[in-house]
């Protein structure tokens, strides 16, 4: 039923300020352009159905994408062969892929906290916060 | 298993002998920091040559330093960390670096430059050509002394993919070479590359592709597993593109250093020094293990070393930084975070295993491993079976956990080493074959007999000295799976990997049972009881018994073993020659002669499917061989019947204990001195 594609952009330029902010829409939109452009109109539309990114944290640039299981390779295709977002190069790495949400939100807990200790820039209080966020909509993710 | 990206493109410096272009330099130290960072535990810094080659054109290439990618990436250790476990890989792998070259050939005479006389090819670790014609192809396939052809599959093809061409290629054991970074171009690129690169994905079948970036920027990187999926698109199924990415990639580069640093199939005899002991679960020195397969020799760099320098460069201790309490989100989180060293630091443990397994990689062209049994004198006692096992890497962790412990690289080509077995020890023998050794089989040998041989272990740079025999040298007990401590006698007999196996084209070994005729100490040997794992793969065996007995007469005994790509036949060889050392020495350790078989039955097939088959089997009856062997260790060691029985193995046609004269007469036993018989 679920496949979901958990991603993890990283940048071109390691660890510098993000010229972009991941956002829901960018990333979707991107990677639907990228269906499209590899897969025509009959793969977007296949895989539109049940294609929905639903989680993304802008700080560690952690994303789970959702998609069906029959197109899920394609769209995993299309994920990888993405090279930008908007006009920011980007490499988008697939980090782990689960059958159910919840699985896949117990490991992007994980991720999410590891690459949390990655980032080393002093923290502000917004920051973390939205970190705070991030995590909580993890949670709520089950549904 | 790790994952290599080996075409990370390098740019010469000009002509004029300046420095490296400044930008070329971060380039390809920002992509190996990627590629490090995805989760890639090798990659090969590649450079292109078009005409003709000069001696300038020798490897100037400056493999990239620990210093250099913390500069870029500070935080790396952590990060590639993270990737590694997340992909499976131990963390504890080193990352290594190979230098490559890129032949461009055009005309016939530019073919006949690719030979394995070029010294500036042998500059290079790992050697591709890019043929631009027809002939070129067709001669690179056939002829040429090359490990890669890459072709580009960009533009239009210039010329045809063959399919007997290619197939003589993979006979030949020649990789082929797709870039997968050419698909992430623009969509033109992206067509041609994939209708051309399917007919070379569909004639070889998946067998010998090797998969790789030559990125030009580090956006065109991708990870192992998106680069598996990618091979989809080109009609590679999962398992034979992450075959591709990791595991041929080992064989070539496991190939490739082999015939770099040694001739053929010289062997190495050890050293080991008089005063060590053994027992059981110790590996037998740490040099015996420190024989790292896939090193090039430098630019290794530990995740460790990698955290330490972190560390020594950044002050800061993630105590007071955490701020957001993930204890609610996660049990058992510290409340300080982890810091880099809790991530990395308790995974640097080498492990010794109790089995000390090296994986080697089965080349299918196998040639025998000489065996050179230094001093055949009658001093010495040898009893080591050597048994070299070939693993599978299927086993990712197998390989990464031996890589770290034989942490000290340098690996020879050949390295039999017996272990001069003191009273109720074993011997450990390596023997790195053409086709590299893993394991190592002990032999213990009687109190009264002396250990002979001695060994030296394979280190970097280690002489290579020829095996003495020793009386003084206690004897050293090598890794044995619980052998009892019954009296041995200590057999010479030296298995070798016959060189009629590898004309038979089998991949896996065949036998030669050399027995000394140094001395009578009949020696059971005993295999180390490799973790399960380890056996997975084709085992190589090598089996040196030293006879030391004083009482036995001295003989040598070499059995040319067919190879048969039956395991029982193997099997049965094994058996019927341990059973003969049995006969002749009293004992024999059950443990052994299960091992044996296990391990020979693992010996022979280099395929992936067989493998994967023989691994379970393996398996079940590695573990089973051992733990009869603790049972019945003290019992009657000729006893090996029951221990055999107890391999699963349908194929395995277990030879009776005590008929074993026919088999000597068989012409598969060739003995060349009298042996006797007790």
């Amino acid at each position: 039923m679920l496949m979901e594609v958990f991603l993890d952009p990283e940048k071109d330029l390691l660890g510098e300020g993000t010229p972009i902010i991941l956002t829901q829409f960018n990333l979707s939109k991107a990677i639907k352009d990228s269906i499209l452009v590899n897969f025509g109109e009959c793969g977007l539309g296949s895989s539109l159905g049940s294609f929905q990114v639903k989680y993304v944290n802008t700080i560690t640039k952690l994303c789970i994408v959702r998609s069906s299981r029959e197109e899920h390779r394609q769209v995993w295709s299309a994920i990888t062969l993405v090279k930008s977002i908007g006009n920011c190069p980007v490499i988008l790495n697939l980090l782990d892929i689960s059958g159910c949400i919840r699985a896949c939100r117990d490991t992007a807990l994980k991720c999410d906290k590891e690459k949390f200790e990655q980032c080393n820039k002093n923290l502000s209080e917004e920051e973390i916060r939205q970190m705070n966020n991030c995590l909580e909509k993890i949670k709520l993710l089950e549904n | 298993m790790g994952f290599f990206d080996l075409s990370i493109p390098y740019n010469e410096p000009p002509r004029s002998g300046g420095k490296e272009i400044a930008g070329g330099k971060t380039l390809r130290l920002k992509l190996a920091t990627k590629a490090m960072e995805l989760g890639y535990v090798g990659i090969a810094h590649n450079r292109s040559i078009k005409g003709v080659m000069s001696d300038k054109d020798s490897c100037t290439i400056p493999l990239l330093t620990l210093g250099s990618l913390i500069k870029v990436a500070p935080r790396l250790a952590s990060s590639v960390g993270f990737h590694r476990d997340l992909l499976g890989v131990p963390r504890t792998t080193p990352f290594r670096q190979y230098t490559r070259l890129t032949v461009h050939v055009e005309s016939n005479a530019q073919c006949q430059s690719l030979n394995s006389g070029n010294p500036i090819l042998k500059s290079y670790d790992i050697i591709a050509v890019r043929p631009m014609n027809q002939n070129a192809f067709d001669y690179a396939c056939e002829k040429a002394e090359v490990d890669l052809i890459s072709i580009d599959f960009t533009d239009k093809m210039l010329f045809r993919l063959k399919h007997p061409m290619v197939k003589a290629a993979i006979q030949r054991g020649i990789y082929f070479e797709i870039k997968y970074s050419d698909i992430l171009m623009d969509a033109q690129t992206r067509r041609q590359v994939i209708s051309n690169a399917k007919l070379l994905v569909d004639w070889t079948r998946g067998k010998n592709l090797i998969i790789s970036s030559g990125a030009p920027s580090v956006t065109e990187l991708r990870g192992p597993n998106d680069v598996i999926n990618l091979m989809f698109l080109l009609g590679l199924s999962a398992e034979r593109a992450r075959a591709a990415i990791s595991k041929n990639c080992r064989n070539m580069i496991a190939k490739v250093l082999k015939k770099k640093r040694f001739h053929k199939e010289a062997v190495r005899v050890e050293l080991l020094s008089a005063g060590d002991t053994f027992s059981l679960e110790q590996p037998l020195s740490e040099d015996c293990m420190k024989w790292d397969r896939l090193s090039s020799g430098e630019g290794d760099m530990l995740l460790d070393d990698l955290a330490k320098a972190f560390d020594a460069t950044n002050v800061v201790a993630h105590k007071s930084s955490k701020a957001i309490d993930f204890t609610s989100v996660l049990d058992g989180l510290p409340k300080h975070g982890f810091r880099v060293k809790d991530i990395v630091g308790t995974e640097s443990v080498t492990q010794p295993s109790a089995a000390k397994v090296i994986d080697t990689q089965v080349h299918s062209s196998n040639q025998v491993s000489e065996l050179r049994m230094a001093t055949a004198s009658s001093d010495d006692n040898l009893r080591e079976i050597e048994t070299i096992s070939q693993i599978d890497m299927l086993m990712s962790e197998d390989d990464n956990k031996v890589e770290p412990t034989t942490n000290v690289l340098k690996e020879e080509a050949f390295a039999l080493r017996k272990c001069s077995a003191s009273h109720g020890q074993g011997i450990l023998v390596q023997n790195q074959t053409a086709t590299p050794f893993t394991l190592t089989r002990c032999t213990k040998s009687e109190a009264a007999s002396d250990v002979s041989m001695n060994i030296e272990s394979t280190s970097e740079g280690g002489s290579m000295s020829p095996s003495k025999s020793d009386h003084g040298i206690p004897q050293s007990p090598v890794e044995v799976n619980n052998m009892g401590n019954a009296a041995f006698e200590e057999e010479a007999s030296v298995d070798e990997n016959s060189k009629e196996r590898a004309t038979t084209g089998h991949a896996s070994n065949d036998e030669m049972h050399i027995t000394e005729s140094g001395h009578h100490a009949s020696i059971d040997d005993e295999k180390h009881i490799p973790e399960p794992e380890h056996l997975t793969s084709i085992a190589d065996e090598m089996k040196i018994d030293c006879s030391s007995e004083a009482n036995h007469d001295e003989y040598m005994e070499v059995t040319m073993e067919d190879q048969m790509h039956e395991t029982d036949a193997v099997v049965q060889d094994h058996d019927e020659a341990s059973r003969l050392e049995s006969d002749e020495t009293k004992l024999e350790e059950e443990a052994s002669v299960p091992n044996h078989n296990t391990f020979e039955i693992t010996m022979e097939d280099n395929k992936v499917e067989e493998l994967t088959i023989e691994d379970e089997k393996v398996e079940k009856t590695e573990t089973e061989a051992s733990h009869q062997a603790q049972v019945q260790s003290s019992e009657n060691n000729n006893d090996t019947k029951s221990g055999k029985t107890q391999a699963k193995r349908s194929r395995v046609r277990l030879p009776q204990l005590r008929p074993f004269k026919p088999f000597l007469l068989q012409s598969r036993f060739k003995r060349i001195s009298k042996k006797r018989k007790h």
